[in-house]
């Protein structure tokens, strides 16, 4: 016990950041994110450290370690997947939520929730790039943008290309020839993020979805994403405030009050 | 036709009676393969990944039937405190036995295989080894008999003698070395290698019939024993001369004979019906500076051990040396690969 | 010798292997009729599997009890067995796609015994090896078809099996890919004999006709057996196999029975899925096959009975298709489940056989009882029976990729099984030696799991 009550943590080792959060069982007392890189139990390490400085603690009372870093983490008193971590994040969050969608820098997961937090049902895509980050990452730099110039610059699209290839280098160099042609960068842009966002509702419809909808996880901050996968899905769907958080949360939730 | 098939599926079939596509091609390529890596001994002696590399190295280049794990025979007695010297060119020499006199015997401990001697490096190389190719590759650890053992816990003229003067404590000596062997045996075996016993120092270039049937034969014995009970094909291997015990190898049980010195028909003559031979090509044949036709001689080896009614495998009859000729040793091998039971030349 | 039941790993069986006293392993021995044959024993523990190639056996979980021993033994020896049978002047056919139907007729046959080449699927995986599915690429079979393919290559290779003396090909109702398999052998000019299934439906409503259909053809299979065998066929042999084959039936239904048992599991996943697949074709020796079973029922029932099993595994898993790949139930077994039913697509081993009767009936109308006869609505319905029988938890079904007939199945059931607001889990088994996607499988295995704890929790909340 602290000066917080009883604190939890928990760490979300993506496969691009590594999240932290100091929980002490109604709001969240500090976050960390930090570049996964190479070392993933560094990086969760420094992650979790990072965030106890910050609250000025030495320690927390349970740590629950989730992402696909998960293994490495010799400091977890509990690891979990990363479909328990977001269900019970969002289920804080947007506790209405019965379809969530959570793209990660590898794959893309569509869970349906039975409104009680609990998972109900789950779909992942972790075959291949196309439908996760990466594949936003990689043709945002080959157009020479950040992601987030890229997001931009797709939000301003009115008419937005197909884009056919879901094989990240085949995607490339159709990019690269539709620019070639001539088609406005911005509409380029929008249909690479159409074309993530048809690939996630796909799986996601083999759940049978249902409103209300949340979309998680770092490409949830991706504004012209989220209007895409709104219209995939055909149904609004609410980003969280931190979205890329959502696990880490779930993560310290499950350490603080359990399954 | 069946299709051709991988070294693995051929010894599989070997083992159980059958006839493979041909026999299995396995010369002892073992230090040799340093010298096709391009590391020197101390290092391949002394590092199980290293070593496992250099095999593989070496099986790409030749494509020979087998992996072989082997350092020297001093293995156990130097995991159990005989000193050996590595040197770069050369098989590791044993520098001090730990047993100098005969009263030290019941201070000799088991050796703690994981941790021991050079007993890491092996199985490090076996894991390896097995892990990369161990579907379509035998991995084969050699390790040494009792006799052999003994000799390197006390010196060989000292054991010797030994056996002479001080039987009792020479039996002694061979207990320990018999039940180190087995601990190792089965951590070779949970690495992933099929063992194959080697007594050199049992060879009737050393010993006699009498000493060997005494002092060596019932360790041998014992060991195929305790590898059997796991339903394990045991290759024994005894260098040099073995003509004056040959009518004994069979009764260690042993599945496969590993013989070197000994003239092919005679050996097939004499336990071709229970055993499998695996030989004999000698080593010094694959030298540069040998004169001797290397197709001509792995002919005859093969005509006569293809008539082995158990089965047989080309090998040579001890390691292949490390400055061997690789021509001649390809040689070796394409013959050996043309060889098929139907097709005897 | 009678360990606290646990699953423990290769190289503790290594161990444990030297309490085995030599008596029992020196008379644990198949092909029995041969008065102890030198080679015919066979229990030995994995780890003398695994220096033989079947590299993912180090990585498997086995239970310790000996009777868990003698069956992995007697599964694991039985490509050795084929091979000691053609030298003791055995008969050897193989039966494919069939399912386990015709075995018994070949069992009436002197001298004879039969094997199942389908289940080489799981060989690539026992080995952690591609060479089979290689081989069977370079007759046309690439990974677009089933893992069955593996079976092409070995009859390619003629080293994991002998030539059989007659293979019977199934065609009808049976596995695609599996075809696709016997139309090459043909071509090896191995002898094969056609039975046809009957079509995938409801077949209740024409019982007769196809009781009649069937039974032309078990006459039509029986002439081609006595020609191979040189044996006329007997009514007495046939009812004494028929004998063994409902001893055996009746054993692997009790043995079912413990897995699903309220108590702690009695027994591990694959150990009861080598079970089931024994009565495919007795992995070649049905009288000691029905021993194998009896020692294993009699095992797992006085755990039962003392209330013994493993502990940690209180999540209920009915599996769906067979897994080729051993390890994943180990997988479900480490994150706190147990298998207590199964759907493997071979129910029309299951059906005891009349004991009276024309012979041709008696096989013909066990056979109607096949999921593989029936549609899709059948196989759920299969399912669910078993979900509530065994009070499972969920339900996993392991497709494969590529193959023509669960896959395409695999959809329709898993929407039939969320209507009934059962949790699903499925996903394609992946080819050996690829530990990224292995590694993704875990993990939805995991967090289904987890999904499945997460419910149980809150029911009992």
């Amino acid at each position: 016990m602290t000066a917080f009550g009883k604190v939890t943590a928990g760490v979300d080792i993506g496969s691009r950041t590594t999240k932290a959060i100091i929980w002490d069982g109604a709001k969240v007392l500090c976050r960390a994110l930090i570049s996964t890189g190479w070392t993933p139990e560094i990086s969760a390490d420094s992650a979790l450290r990072q965030a106890l400085e910050s609250v000025g603690l030495k320690k927390v009372e349970r740590t629950v370690v989730t992402g696909y870093g998960r293994v490495t983490a010799s400091f977890a008193d509990e690891t979990i997947t990363e479909i328990t971590a977001h269900a019970r994040g969002v289920a804080h969050l947007l506790p209405e939520t019965h379809t969530l969608i959570d793209i990660g820098g590898q794959d893309s997961k569509a869970i349906i929730l039975n409104g009680d937090g609990m998972v109900q049902d789950f779909a992942m895509n972790d075959r291949c790039a196309a439908g996760s980050g990466k594949f936003l990452e990689f043709l945002a730099h080959s157009m020479g943008l950040s992601v987030e110039a890229f997001s931009q610059l797709a939000y301003m699209s009115r008419s937005p290309v197909q884009i056919s290839s879901i094989c990240t280098v085949f995607a490339e160099s159709e990019v690269l020839s539709l620019l070639a042609e001539g088609v406005a960068r911005e509409d380029v842009a929008n249909g690479v993020h159409r074309s993530i966002a048809r690939r996630v509702a796909q799986m996601a419809q083999s759940l049978h979805p249902r409103s209300p909808a949340a979309f998680t996880g770092g490409v949830a901050l991706n504004v012209c994403m989220v209007r895409e996968m709104s219209a995939a899905l055909d149904m609004q769907i609410q980003v969280p405030e931190w979205p890329e958080f959502t696990g880490a949360l779930g993560a310290a939730i499950i350490a603080r009050e359990g399954w | 036709m069946p299709a051709e098939m991988n070294p693995r599926e051929r010894w599989g079939l070997l083992l159980i009676d059958e006839l493979p596509d041909r026999p299995p091609v396995y010369p002892l390529v073992t230090s040799h393969a340093a010298a096709v890596f391009g590391c020197d001994l101390e290092e391949y002696c002394s590092s199980g990944k290293i070593l496992a590399r250099a095999q593989l190295q070496a099986q790409s280049v030749y494509k020979h039937e087998g992996l072989s794990v082997f350092t020297h025979v001093g293995i156990l007695a130097e995991a159990m405190g005989s000193q050996y010297h590595l040197r770069k060119f050369e098989v590791p020499i044993l520098d001090n036995p730990i047993i100098t006199d005969l009263s030290q015997i019941g201070d000799l401990r088991l050796p703690d295989v994981q941790k021991a001697g050079r007993l890491p490096v092996y199985l490090e190389a076996i894991d390896y080894l097995y892990n990369a190719m161990g579907d379509v590759l035998p991995v084969f650890a050699f390790i040494p008999c009792s006799f052999t053992t003994a000799a390197g816990l006390r010196g060989t003229e000292d054991f010797l003698m030994d056996t002479i003067i001080s039987p009792e404590d020479a039996h002694r000596l061979l207990e320990i070395s018999l039940t180190a062997a087995i601990i190792f045996c089965d951590e070779c075996i949970l690495a992933g290698a099929l063992p194959v016993l080697v007594d050199p120092l049992a060879s009737g270039s050393v010993i006699s019939r009498q000493t060997y049937l005494e002092f060596a034969f019932p360790y041998q014995k014992r060991l195929i024993d305790y590898l059997h009970r796991y339903d394990l094909d045991i290759t024994l291997h005894i260098c040099g001369k073995t003509m004056q015990m040959l009518d004994l190898i069979p009764e260690t049980g042993a599945d496969l004979f590993s013989f070197d010195q000994v003239d092919v028909q005679t050996t097939v003559k004499t336990m071709g019906d229970r055993v499998r031979l695996v030989g004999n090509l000698a080593p010094n044949i694959l030298l540069a500076s040998s004169k001797e036709p290397v197709d001509q001689v792995t002919d005859q080896i093969i005509l006569h051990g293809l008539r082995n009614s158990k089965g047989f495998v080309l090998s040579t009859g001890c390691e292949v040396p490390i400055r061997c000729e690789p021509q001649k040793l390809e040689i070796v091998i394409n013959r050996g690969k043309r060889a098929a039971y139907d097709r005897i030349w | 010798m009678k360990p606290k039941p646990l699953q423990i790993d290769y190289r503790e069986w290594h161990q444990l292997f030297k309490q085995v006293p030599d008596q029992q392993v020196e008379t644990t021995r198949y092909y029995r009729q041969l008065d102890d044959a030198p080679w015919s024993q066979y229990l030995f523990p994995p780890s003398t599997h695994a220096v033989y190639g079947n590299r993912l056996l180090r990585k498997l979980h086995f239970d310790n009890s000996p009777a868990a021993l003698r069956l992995w033994g007697f599964v694991l020896s039985e490509g050795e067995r084929i091979f000691r049978a053609r030298q003791a002047g055995m008969k050897i056919i193989a039966p494919m796609g069939d399912l386990g139907c015709v075995t018994p007729l070949i069992y009436s046959f002197p001298n004879t015994i039969a094997f199942y080449p389908d289940c080489l699927w799981w060989t690539p995986f026992l080995m952690e090896s591609h060479v089979l599915f290689d081989d069977a690429a370079e007759l046309g079979l690439g990974e677009d078809s089933c893992f069955v393919r593996a079976a092409l290559g070995a009859f390619f290779k003629q080293a994991y099996f002998p030539k059989p003396d007659l293979c019977i090909g199934t065609v009808g109702a049976t596995c695609d890919d599996m075809a696709a398999v016997m139309s090459e052998v043909d071509r090896m000019e191995i002898p094969i004999y056609y039975f046809e299934l009957p079509p995938r439906s409801d077949v209740v409503s024409d019982q007769t006709r196809w009781v009649n259909f069937l039974g032309v053809q078990y006459g039509a299979l029986t002439s081609r057996l006595e020609e191979v065998t040189g044996a006329a066929f007997s009514v007495e042999r046939f009812r004494a196999a028929v004998l063994k084959v409902n001893r055996l039936r009746r054993l692997i239904a009790e043995i079912k029975k413990y897995a699903a048992s309220l108590g702690p599991n009695p027994m591990g996943a694959v150990e009861m899925m080598n079970v089931e697949f024994a009565a495919l074709s007795y992995y070649g020796d049905l009288d000691e096959c029905v021993e194998v079973l009896q020692d294993f029922k009699d095992c797992v029932q006085s755990r039962a009975a003392a209330g013994e099993g493993y502990r940690g595994q209180e999540l209920r898993i009915v599996w769906v298709t067979p897994p080729a790949d051993p390890l994943l139930m180990n997988y479900v077994e480490e994150l706190g489940g147990r298998v207590v039913g199964s759907e493997y697509v071979i129910n029309q081993t299951t059906p005891i056989l009349k004991e009276e009767g024309d012979p041709f009936t008696i096989l013909a109308e066990a056979q109607l009882a096949a999921s593989l006869a029936g549609s899709t609505a059948f196989r759920v319905k299969l399912i669910l029976e078993q979900l509530k029988s065994a009070g499972a938890d969920g339900v996993i079904i392991s497709g494969i990729f590529g193959s023509s007939h669960c896959p395409y199945e695999t959809i329709p059931i898993v929407e039939a099984l969320r209507k009934q607001n059962v949790p699903v889990l499925s996903f394609d088994v992946v080819a050996p030696g690829k530990m990224r996607l292995q590694s993704q499988i875990y993990n939805r295995i995991e967090a289904f799991m987890e999904s499945l704890r997460a419910r149980k929790r809150r029911h009992a909340g």
